[in-house]
């Protein structure tokens, strides 16, 4: 071509200097390319299991992962959900920079935000909202998808001034069962998804004969650390027993299948509780040692009488501070002071029922005797829809067979009869002496000390927030179980928001992925939004919440993240393998709002940037490195050592495992150490709760008013308030219930926008009996509409035996696909439009209703609108593909 | 100035402004140069004059519009723009992910992959000729279009290694990827932009023949 | 003769698909639609609620007399003497699919992009750097195991001897001699073709019901 005639065409003038260059000079160098593939370890997130990884790197791409045969829990294992970390890292979806709303919520345009301009946003209308209305009526969330970092919510919420977050989970989602393990006990919880039980993991050399899995199903909440684990146990051996609704693969491979009514837990605890006690196949050695059963407790206002108030003794402590209770002394014949630890020359009466100066008295034992006394076989097996002859074999299996232990899952924690299912659960293995001994569930094992808040390493920083403002909690005075994690009650910010009573929130920051998806009637939970005045979303790709946000903040995926996570006796540093675009840690992302909100004058803010201050809790950070840097001296590294190290073993085996802590003698008092309760005792007779209600102690950092009833000392039966024994409207409407359960492919919300995971599982599967799909002529992979009170969604009908007649089973799902049509993804095969949100609640912790509810299932012609079911549809989601 | 030295200069003039347009979202200060630039006249012809005149056509029509407004309405109409950019090459608010992502890696790359080996190579070349990114701008990865086009405009002096670098990288995909811009632009700008770019590709893919 | 194979302790699988499907995807970027292996859900069967139920992953049998080797035309398709692996060349299959027809198990699939016939090799790439099967590296209930059932001193081999009894292959009418092997003690073997099993139940017209 001639130069004259290009010229010509390309003589753009007045742009010469347009812009900028995008270059910055610098030394001309080498830097060798090669296609040399490092090996980087790190720890999965894709579930809370924390699996030990080895991830390929070539070219600064992530190619290929595989599990790290050096972690102790997984010993080289991943599972679908975390072998889709290169998927979900380089998804085309995810957010790349901060986004900013443009034009109407809901219409799904967005630009492009500098991080400075984005929390400024933010901050400025957190400012304003402070000042006009109160820092109250800004809320945040936060939840267990997606790479969380559950405290740094807390801790903000404490610095900026408001008392009022929330999880999805807290209530509905193990929070139930470490109230009762703390209260009780003061170890470890019993749940192994959670990643406790560790005494497990040693499979080889693990002497328990008989595992009980009560609402919990590893092979499909965490298939390679828990499922794993389990399967290893039963390989050797070990016999399990499995009571669940759906016949899981852990169902499938047990010696005994107890199909529960869903919600109806609680009832067959009891029963297995009665029958142990009645039969006395209980360790009584144990019991009367070392729980707090034989302690009298009064039968009226059912507390303990401490030996004063009997006139027993003169002071109410001994002189190591420890409460001086009362026994029954059946050689005496009458009450005598009981010192901690033990009184051999007493014969205490275990069971009993005393008069003592015109009162009456009841032991512990006898208090729950009583309490689970109507629960007999037949009596469970009727509410519970189960064989007695087979719930007999069952305890007979966990009784006979020494140790023995039970794992209580997330099942029971999803209706309002939570807290008390994992009372009674944490009761069986009390009651059978099986604590601290090799092989048992709950243990207290040494830890390395790096972690000061449990699971996770930010410091909340309580004292931060005035009591003014503590006070004004929404839930908070009601529901004071939440306070052990710091946590606000979702139900009655909901409520709050709808009804503007006592004051309605304005501002919602979530980091999480789709509450609409998780939460109970999302439809209620849309109407709230349509209430906010601000909502900001943080995440690592859009889900139908962030259709309704303002802001959105873009996440790290977890190749991305670093994390300490304390596996066994060791420590795995997971560390950032690559990092793509300008996504930051919302460890960070808090701390740089933090900072916005000092600079625009909150004083609590400035104060959080200032270690003098601080102290303990700690000055905000402004990298992970400069946050770890704090923590790892407790192993005595830098953060940069213990990257290097990982996995890093901060204890031998031995020194970790500590059993029989309880035993080991105080250096002080010269006694045993016993639990870590107030009475150094089990509280199986869990007298604090009472106090829990009445005042907020032990966790809540001022006096509060009563809860509108005590709180049990003791598990109680809640028949779920839609059920199918009663025989009302909703029962004759709408008669299946439904349960919901986890698969193996997704965590949470997540993971539902992965192409080959999809095209596993491209729709929730509805768990249907033959005997119910009959009736309404559904078959296998033919759509359904389910309904329930509160709406109706579709869903892909699997009949099965595997699902109890009358019940059905289906998983949590939203369409990624459908974001940004009317339905933003939620309302079309969403399980949560139709749960409960509303009363009645859990009464400690507030659990509102997850499972256990009535729904109707019938053929619809065909499936919803725009969603994704074959295979290639998923195609654009895979790695930035064109 | 002759012929050759005013042409490699407004062929730097185009380089950089659409390394810019593709790199920023268009702001107050270009708007204002774009709006005071002159467009040559193009006749009708075939080919990459046929792409570079409608190109013109069509931004020039999206500036016009501009003309007479306030500054409030400018700033929303730029908004409307910035939105579109997110979409276009963002896939921001796109469901299904999809978009004209401006790297040569997803273009190119094995199983259309971003990142790998492409970036990795890019990075060691702008490092050879005393070049790194700089730091005052959001986050991209080496092989963006407009670091692409950036790097052009910085060695087109040097009319071999211009040419090697253009045969090597841009010539293998910034077509597709402007071709791309029209599936999910909803913009003529962006779309003017995009027939631009097709027509200067081309043109440059026949100047560096000669 | 060396005989590469897949000895699966049934026992063990868990369903998780884990690395029998996202791992093997991964590794060899099948495409959305296909995969290299299936697993079967092989139950409930029975009478609520004494149910049974096993998971089935299954993959090329690396037959001794396989069918998709006699019915290749062009001879893309054929068993290695060094490990008894079926494989295809790329470069030679025309695509007709005579032994996706063939293949009595269903272990094969086309490749839509390339347009050759796609099965297990058992992971040849990685078992020349000397590494296992990706499935088999990535099984987190430790169900896969692979080796040379030829040789009576491999682990496979070994495995088999202590589970007499309790060894199961596919069912082979036409003859193939199939060499994966299944060891399955806690359940009752279902002699059926895994998805002549999986339609039935499904549509209800099993045996037992």
């Amino acid at each position: 071509m001639r130069t004259e005639d290009y010229l010509q065409k390309i003589k753009i003038k007045g742009i010469e200097n347009a812009g900028k260059s995008f270059f910055d000079k610098c030394e001309p160098h080498i830097i060798e390319v090669t296609d040399e593939e490092k090996i980087v370890s790190t720890a999965c997130r894709a579930c809370i299991a924390n699996c030990g990884v080895l991830a390929h790197v070539r070219n600064g791409r992530v190619v290929s992962l595989e599990g790290d045969p050096r972690d102790p829990m997984s010993k080289g294992k991943m599972c679908a959900k975390g072998l889709s970390g290169i998927s979900a890292l380089y998804h085309p979806n995810r957010n790349k920079y901060p986004l900013i709303r443009v034009g109407v919520r809901g219409g799904g345009r967005w630009r492009r935000a500098t991080w400075d301009e984005a929390l400024g946003m933010i901050a400025d209308k957190l400012m304003q909202v402070k000042k006009d209305f109160g820092a109250e009526y800004v809320f945040c969330s936060t939840g267990g998808g997606g790479n969380p970092e559950i405290w740094s919510i807390a801790r903000f919420c404490n610095i900026f001034g408001t008392p009022n977050w929330f999880e999805p989970g807290c209530a509905q989602c193990y929070l139930p069962r470490v109230l009762a393990a703390t209260m009780m006990y003061g170890g470890a919880d019993n749940s192994i998804a959670d990643s406790n039980c560790l005494e497990f993991y040693d499979e080889e050399h693990n002497p328990i004969k008989t595992l009980v899995l009560w609402g919990t199903d590893p092979s499909f909440s965490c298939p390679s650390s828990g499922g794993r684990m389990v399967n290893e146990l039963r390989a050797k051996g070990v016999k399990t027993v499995v009571i669940d609704p759906r016949f899981t693969p852990d169902a499938a491979k047990a010696n005994i299948w107890l199909p529960i009514r869903p919600g109806t837990d609680v009832a067959l605890l009891m029963a297995w509780i009665r029958y142990i006690l009645v039969n006395k196949l209980y360790d009584a050695d144990f019991v009367l040692h070392w729980t707090n059963l034989p302690y009298l407790v009064d039968a009226q206002t059912k507390e303990m009488p401490r030996a004063i108030d009997l006139g027993l003794a003169e002071t109410r402590t001994d002189e190591n501070g420890v409460d001086i209770f009362a026994v029954w002394d059946q050689k005496a014949g009458a009450a005598r002071a009981l010192r901690y630890p033990w009184n051999e020359e007493m014969d205490a009466a275990l069971f009993g029922t005393f008069e003592i100066n015109g009162r009456t008295y009841k032991t512990g034992a006898q208090m729950l005797l009583e309490r689970c006394d109507e629960f007999t076989l037949e009596k469970a097996a009727e509410i519970c829809q189960l064989d007695p002859a087979k719930i007999e074999e069952a305890i007979h299996l966990y009784t006979d067979n020494s140790p023995s232990g039970l794992c209580l899952g997330v099942a029971t924690d999803q209706t309002p009869n939570s807290v008390q299912a994992a009372m009674a659960a944490d009761t069986m293995d009390m009651l059978m002496g099986n604590m601290e001994k090799p092989g048992v569930p709950m243990q207290r094992f040494r830890t390395s000390g790096v972690l000061k808040v449990p699971n996770y390493p930010v410091p909340v920083a309580q004292k931060c927030l005035s009591e003014e403002q503590y006070r004004k909690r929404l839930g908070g005075q009601e529901f004071k179980g939440l306070s052990i994690w710091y946590a606000g009650h979702p139900g009655s910010v909901l409520e709050a928001i709808l009804t503007g009573k006592p004051y309605r929130p304005k501002v919602w920051i979530d980091r999480s992925g789709n509450k609409l998806g998780v939460l109970a009637e999302a439809g209620r939970w849309k109407e709230a939004i349509d209430k906010l005045e601000f909502i900001v979303h943080m995440y690592m790709y859009p889900t139908s919440f962030s259709a309704y946000a303002d802001v959105l903040l873009h996440t790290e995926e977890w190749l991305e993240t670093d994390m300490i996570v304390e596996t066994c006796n060791m420590l795995v540093a997971r560390k950032q393998v690559v990092h793509l675009w300008d996504t930051k840690d919302e460890t960070v992302i808090w701390s740089n709002l933090a900072k916005a909100c000092a600079e625009r004058g909150h004083e609590m803010c400035q104060k959080a940037f200032d270690p003098e201050f601080m102290g303990e809790d700690m000055a905000y950070w402004d990298s992970m490195d400069e946050f770890f840097d704090q923590l790892t001296p407790a192993v005595g590294m830098t953060w940069q050592e213990l990257k290097e190290a990982s996995p890093y073993q901060y204890m031998t085996q031995e020194e970790w495992k500590t059993y029989y802590v309880y035993l080991q003698q105080d250096e002080t008092t010269g006694l045993p150490k016993g639990f870590d309760t107030p009475s150094h005792k089990l509280e199986i007779y869990c007298e604090r709760m009472i106090e829990l209600g009445r005042s907020g102690a032990p966790f809540m950092p001022y006096k509060m008013d009563r809860a509108s009833k005590d709180y049990d000392p003791l598990p109680y039966y809640l028949e779920p308030v839609e059920s199918p024994v009663r025989d009302d409207e909703t029962a004759r409407e709408f008669p299946l219930v439904m349960t919901n359960g986890r698969v193996p492919f997704f965590h949470h919300g997540t993971l539902r926008n992965a192409p080959r995971i999809r095209e596993m599982y491209p729709a929730p599967e509805l768990w249907i009996s033959p005997e119910d799909a009959r009736k309404e002529a559904i078959e296998t992979g033919g759509w359904v509409w389910v309904e329930s009170k509160r709406g109706k969604i579709r869903a892909k009908a699997l009949v099965t035996k595997g699902i109890k007649p009358g019940t059905v089973c289906m998983e949590r799902f939203w369409n990624p696909e459908t974001l940004n049509t009317e339905t933003h993804g939620w309302q079309e095969m969403n399980v949560n439009v139709l749960s409960k949100s509303t009363a009645p609640y859990n009464d400690i912790v507030g659990t509102h209703t997850l499972r256990a509810y009535q729904v109707k299932v019938y053929r619809a012609e065909e499936g919803p609108k725009g969603v994704w079911t074959r295979p290639e549809e998923f195609r654009s989601w895979l790695p930035m593909v064109k | 100035m002759n012929n050759e030295q005013e042409l490699i200069q407004y062929r730097r003039a185009m380089y950089r402004l659409l390394s810019n347009i593709y790199i920023n979202e268009v702001d107050e200060e270009m708007l204002q140069t774009l709006m005071g630039a002159e467009f040559p006249e193009v006749e009708d012809g075939i080919g990459w004059q046929q792409n570079l005149k409608a190109g013109f056509e069509m931004l020039q029509g999206v500036l016009a519009g501009f003309e007479g407004k306030t500054q409030a309405e400018k700033a929303e109409m730029l908004e409307d723009l910035a939105a579109d950019y997110a979409k276009t090459f963002l896939a921001a608010g796109d469901a299904a992910g999809k978009a004209a992502f401006p790297y040569e890696s997803v273009y190119t790359g094995a199983d259309s992959q971003f990142g790998g080996s492409v970036q990795m190579q890019l990075n060691a070349l702008y490092a050879a000729n005393g070049l790194t990114m700089s730091k005052e701008m959001f986050p991209i990865m080496e092989d963006h279009i407009g670091l692409e086009m950036a790097f052009m405009a910085e060695i087109l002096d040097k009319h071999d290694e211009a040419k090697a670098f253009f045969k090597e990288h841009l010539e293998k995909w910034a077509v597709r990827f402007a071709n791309d811009i029209y599936k999910y632009s909803e913009r003529d700008f962006y779309k003017g932009i995009a027939r631009i770019t097709i027509g200067f590709i081309d043109a440059e893919t026949e100047y560096f023949k000669g | 003769m060396t005989q590469l194979a897949m000895v699966v302790e049934v026992d063990r699988c868990i369903g998780c698909k884990g690395g029998c499907q996202i791992a093997c995807k991964t590794e060899h970027n099948i495409s959305l639609g296909r995969s290299r292996s299936t697993l079967y859900t092989m139950g409930p069967t029975g009478t609520f609620p004494d149910l049974e139920m096993y998971y089935l992953p299954i993959m090329c049998q690396q037959c001794e007399n396989p069918a998709c080797t006699r019915v290749c035309p062009t001879g893309a398709c054929m068993k290695r003497d060094e490990d008894g692996v079926i494989v295809i060349d790329t470069d030679v299959c025309i695509g007709c699919r005579a032994c996706i027809n063939a293949c009595p198990f269903k272990c094969n699939s086309f490749n839509q992009e390339m347009r050759v016939s796609d099965k297990c090799t058992l992971c040849i790439e990685r078992r020349e750097k000397g590494l296992e099967p990706a499935c088999v590296r990535n099984c987190a209930g430790g169900a896969l195991h692979f080796g040379d059932i030829d040789d009576p001193e491999s682990e496979v081999s070994k495995l088999l001897k202590e589970n007499e009894g309790f060894v199961y292959s596919l069912p082979d009418r036409g003859g193939c001699r199939p060499s994966n092997r299944y060891i399955l003690k806690n359940a009752k073997w279902i002699d059926m073709m895994p998805y002549t099993f999986e339609k039935a139940l499904r549509e209800g017209t099993l045996e037992d019901e």
